[in-house]
């Protein structure tokens, strides 16, 4: 009769585990047999003779037995053999894995703490990669982005300059040229700068800005992105000013701001009081161009001067706002665009400059032709570099998180040999322990990945808000990459910390150990052989001195960065940028209402000075004029480059900058007058090379003459760190007419703390002309403060992940001599015995404990040496062997790992001679 | 009689039906049920045992047959039970259509 239906378990101890190839075979012969006698005795019970009977069975079952039956019957059988052993393989391991959470479980502080700072290894190493994948690696969401080319300054996504031609950055009638001349593309589009859109949803709603982008009509069609309602623009949204009033908003934010109204195509939306309609909305997922920004409305670029009057115009070829994306011609590569792009640009904008000697400077400039398949950003680049370095340091901090879970397990095995070698006296096979182990390992790892990916989540999106002013513009999503990346990184570490282990633990005799079973100090190795922990104990003092040095001089360079003399009055300053544009003031009331402005803030209690200027202090706003100077020759055409600010009367005085030489500029440097100019002491060294400069002139682009009649002290204007800057300080009354659009800027400074006065301030303002706009006000400190949160934050970062690594190393280090010395409570109970002094018993350890330091210390040197020259870019002056840091760190290292020891040592030395002897019976 | 063709996988599917047998009994239930009337290929049988394994209509081990030998015993899988159904439905409506054809046939000759 057929077998009773066992569990599998059971079945499982009557069947070898794995069979041949040649097995299943002869399963399938052997059926065919067993139904050739069946048949054979049936015709013998009919009457018939044996070996008729047998011939006619062979018969019947025709040549099909020897032929297709046979290898059909085979092959099921092979395919029957390989499903019950995956059952059983499966059956094995949730076995395995079942076990695993009971030992665990019995050890739920072990368990708590493996988990948790594994969660944290991972969690850090995904957290960053989610913020390097979404702004190092992703392509745009677009259809083929590898065919995208970007073609300008993709950094200058808010660039908006007039006064001259750019080969980075493109006018609009210069990208008409381009457009209709290139022939490595398929498509080109431009887009530029929306500055703050004001823009009511409905009539009487409240204001808001969303991101807008002013985009040509080939826009969408370049990019390969479709209308998830309405359209998308195209060829007709081109032509004159304002004969397009339309606007496509991006999916986003129709689905969240404008409630995902179905009859959104053809609504209308009033931005800077201009009446748009809606006309469609963009395929669903996809936000724009910029990396680290999404835009929700896209509005043609011929409706800007409508939207924004103010600024100049669009139509000339010195405005210059737009980026390019073309699409590959088919056949076509990045490097033949760059070849056509290059010269074609060139070519274009010297055929409009005016004179041979303006177009000539042309001739070589460069211009920026690279893939544009993940778009714009500004941010990417300054990103990438301080991204590589915590990318590498939290993959250091994994390392040591692996080793120090290795050493836990490690003991944990230790403490199981017994178990082992009970397990392979019973038959065991080293390989089923060895899964065993390794099941227990994956738990954890599975675990620790699980929650370290959730805390990467939140974690990536709240690095990324930290890292960008004005909150998380950049959306840190989870993507394919990140999942395969935590799941790589979740699988390598648990390799790591699981095998060694394993193997350890397999190495167990059947029977060495067994016979210390009922020792309370389980499974002692061999005394010959050096344990795993130890080797692991130095390895991870190595890894935690790279990352402390790294975290220690990324400190000192910032602190060095943020004390450093800025040459200006920097605790006293109060900054208030206005926007007299947004008012409708023009070049001509302009310069009544900064001096309407600077008399009634000055003539408040407890303010010093006032002065004003067009680009301000730490507003990231820069002007550059091309100089020439007698005397002086340029190497490259970045010589006659000078970064320069329009300025109010006395502005040297009043942001506190130290005057050398000469005078500040005052009251009577306005229109009509000569043209003059204050400059610092780098541009004095550079142009005038160390002599004086009082009296000499430079001509600005203008041709216009321009005498230096004073000299201050370098001025940090908009960055700490870096080299120095040259500048130029110009009378902004003088250049009022000529400067384009108007922007002010306050520079307050007062006699107490700056903040205090921030109220008084505003409230003057407001007495002068209620209406206008005040962007921002707020203390020079805290703008400073501002402009260094990327690395205030690496600094912060890496401060916090080289602490836990010291604390892991520690631990580390605190478990092995624990271990090491109830391993050898005996042997120091010996010694005590025999006379050794408490003295003696902790030197011993101790020593013990610190040569391990010692040794991961001389490993760690030149790794940590490495490190550190690879950060050097980031550490503002401070050379990679500054001794403040490399001595804190290492000092650091060696008070922890000592007390990691001492508490062992200490806990060794107060062991009482017999109590130990006792141990070892 | 031979079989009209592919009608063993239903007749083999119904024997399994009422217990699991190994391919020899499979075959004598056959010839027996049928009076001896349904004569199955030993070759076939066999062929249409390990097809339908491969279709996990039925599943198959190892067992002891009465006389004390060794036999592989086929048993209908839930899948196969479901296919029984269905091809059952099937083949009893052809025949019924085939039934009512024929004798409209004989009458109107």
């Amino acid at each position: 009769m057929i077998e009773p239906r066992l569990p599998a378990r059971v079945r499982r101890l009557f069947r070898p585990e794995a069979r041949s190839d040649a097995a299943t075979s002869a399963d399938a012969d052997d059926e065919l047999a067993s139904f050739l006698e069946a048949r054979t005795d049936d015709l013998v019970a009919r009457g018939m003779a044996r070996e008729a009977a047998r011939a006619e069975a062979v018969r019947r079952l025709g040549t099909a037995a020897s032929g297709d039956v046979r290898a059909g019957l085979r092959r099921s059988a092979r395919r029957r053999d390989c499903r019950l052993g995956l059952r059983e393989h499966w059956d094995a391991a949730v076995q395995d894995i079942r076990v695993g959470l009971r030992r665990l479980a019995k050890e739920p502080v072990v368990a708590a703490v493996a988990v948790l700072t594994l969660a944290l290894g991972i969690g850090t190493n995904a957290a960053i990669f989610t913020v390097v994948d979404d702004v190092l690696l992703r392509p745009l969401p677009v259809p083929r982005p590898n065919e995208l080319v970007a073609i300008g300054k993709v950094t200058a996504i808010d660039g908006h300059t007039s006064g001259d031609a750019r080969p980075d950055l493109f006018s609009v009638p210069l990208y008409h040229d381009l457009r209709d001349r290139a022939r490595t593309v398929s498509g080109l589009a431009a887009s530029g700068t929306a500055q703050r859109l004001d823009v009511r949803v409905t009539r009487g709603a409240d204001l808001e800005h969303p991101h807008g982008r002013f985009v040509s009509g080939t826009y969408f069609s370049v990019l390969g992105v479709g209308a998830e309602r309405g359209r998308v623009l195209g060829a007709a949204d081109e032509g004159a000013p304002g004969s397009s009033p339309v606007a496509i908003v991006s999916d986003a934010y129709w689905r969240g701001r404008l409630g995902g109204a179905r009859d959104i195509v053809g609504r209308d939306l009033t931005v800077n009081g201009v009446t748009l309609t809606i006309a469609g909305v963009a395929r669903r997922g996809f936000a724009g161009e910029i990396v680290e920004r999404t835009t929700d409305i896209w509005i043609p670029i011929d409706m800007q001067p409508v939207l924004e009057p103010h600024s100049a115009p669009i139509n000339s070829r010195m405005t210059c706002w737009l980026l390019l994306l073309g699409r590959l011609a088919p056949g076509q590569t990045l490097a033949s665009a760059r070849a056509e792009f290059t010269p074609l640009v060139r070519r274009v904008i010297m055929e409009s400059e005016s004179s041979p000697s303006e177009a000539a400077r042309f001739r070589d400039a460069p211009v920026p032709v690279a893939s544009g398949a993940q778009g714009f950003s500004a941010v990417r680049r300054s990103f990438r570099s301080a991204l590589v370095i915590l990318q590498a340091g939290v993959a250091v901090l994994l390392l040591i998180v692996c080793t120090n879970l290795a050493n836990l397990m490690l003991a944990r095995a230790a403490v199981r040999g017994p178990e082992m070698s009970l397990r392979m006296a019973l038959g065991a096979g080293r390989r089923r322990l060895v899964r065993q182990m390794m099941t227990e390992s994956a738990v954890i790892g599975a675990s620790g990945a699980v929650i370290g990916f959730a805390a990467a989540w939140w974690g990536s999106s709240a690095l990324v808000g930290a890292a960008t002013p004005g909150g998380a513009a950049l959306v840190a999503h989870v993507s394919w990459p990140v999942l395969l990346f935590t799941l790589g990184i979740s699988v390598g570490a648990t390799v790591c910390f699981g095998l060694v282990p394993a193997f350890q633990a397999s190495r167990s005799d059947v029977a060495g150990p067994m016979r210390s079973l009922g020792r309370t100090v389980g499974g002692a190795r061999g005394a010959g052989r050096i344990p795993i922990g130890r080797l692991l104990v130095p390895v991870q003092v190595a890894l935690s001195l790279v990352l402390l040095t790294g975290a220690a001089l990324l400190t000192h360079g910032l602190q060095r960065m943020e004390t450093e003399s800025m040459g200006l009055d920097r605790d006293h300053l109060l900054v208030a940028q206005l926007d007299p544009v947004r008012r409708g003031i023009d070049s001509s009331t302009f310069i009544t209402l900064a001096n309407q402005l600077t008399a009634r803030v000055g003539g408040l209690a407890g303010v010093h000075a006032v002065t004003y200027s067009m680009n301000g202090l730490f507003s990231a706003h820069e002007s550059t004029a091309l100089v020439a100077i007698p005397a002086f020759t340029g190497r490259t055409s970045a010589d006659s480059i000078l970064p320069f600010d329009l300025v109010g009367p006395g502005y040297a005085h009043a942001i506190g900058a130290t005057l050398l030489r000469g005078r500040d500029l005052g009251e009577r440097d306005a229109r009509g007058h000569q043209s003059v100019a204050v400059i610092n002491a780098a541009a004095e060294r550079f142009y005038f090379g160390g002599g004086n400069a009082i009296g000499k002139v430079i001509y600005f682009d203008t041709g216009i003459p321009t005498t230096v009649v004073g000299v201050i002290d370098d001025v940090r204007d908009h960055s700490l760190g870096g080299p120095e800057v040259r500048r130029a300080y110009v009378p902004y009354a003088r250049e009022v007419g000529d400067a384009g659009v108007p922007a002010l800027v306050l520079e307050i400074r007062t006699s107490g703390d700056p903040a205090a006065m921030v109220a008084p301030v505003r409230a003057a303002i407001a007495s002068v002309d209620a209406e206008l706009p005040i962007v921002d006000l707020r203390p020079l400190d805290a703008l400073v403060w501002d402009s260094i949160r990327q690395e205030r934050l690496l600094v912060t970062l890496a401060f916090v992940f080289g602490l836990v690594a010291l604390v892991l190393a520690a631990v580390g280090l605190y478990g092995v001599m624990s271990y090491a010395v109830t391993r050898r409570a005996g042997e120091i109970g010996l010694r005590s015995a025999l006379g050794a002094s408490r003295g003696d018993v902790l030197r011993l350890v101790l020593g013990d404990g610190l040569r391990m330091v010692a040794l991961g210390i001389v490993v760690g040197a030149p790794a940590t040496w490495l490190a550190a020259r690879a950060l050097q870019s980031q550490l503002h002056d401070v050379p990679a062997t500054d001794p403040v840091s490399v001595v804190a760190a290492f000092g650091m290292l060696v008070a922890c790992a000592t007390v990691a020891a001492l508490v062992p040592a200490w806990r060794a030395s107060r062991v009482a001679p017999a109590v130990a002897l006792n141990s070892e019976r | 009689m031979p079989l009209v063709k592919g009608t063993l996988d239903v007749l083999v599917l119904k024997t399994l039906s009422w217990s699991p047998m190994h391919a020899f009994e499979i075959a004598k239930w056959l010839e027996e049920r049928s009076g001896g009337r349904l004569s199955v290929e030993d070759a076939a049988l066999m062929q249409a045992l390990h097809r339908m394994e491969e279709r996990h209509l039925l599943e198959a081990e190892w067992g002891v047959t009465e006389n004390g030998r060794r036999a592989r015993y086929y048993r209908l899988t839930s899948a196969g039970r479901a296919h029984l159904r269905a091809e059952t439905k099937r083949l009893s409506e052809y025949v019924d259509a085939l039934t009512s054809v024929l004798n409209s046939r004989t009458a109107n000759a």
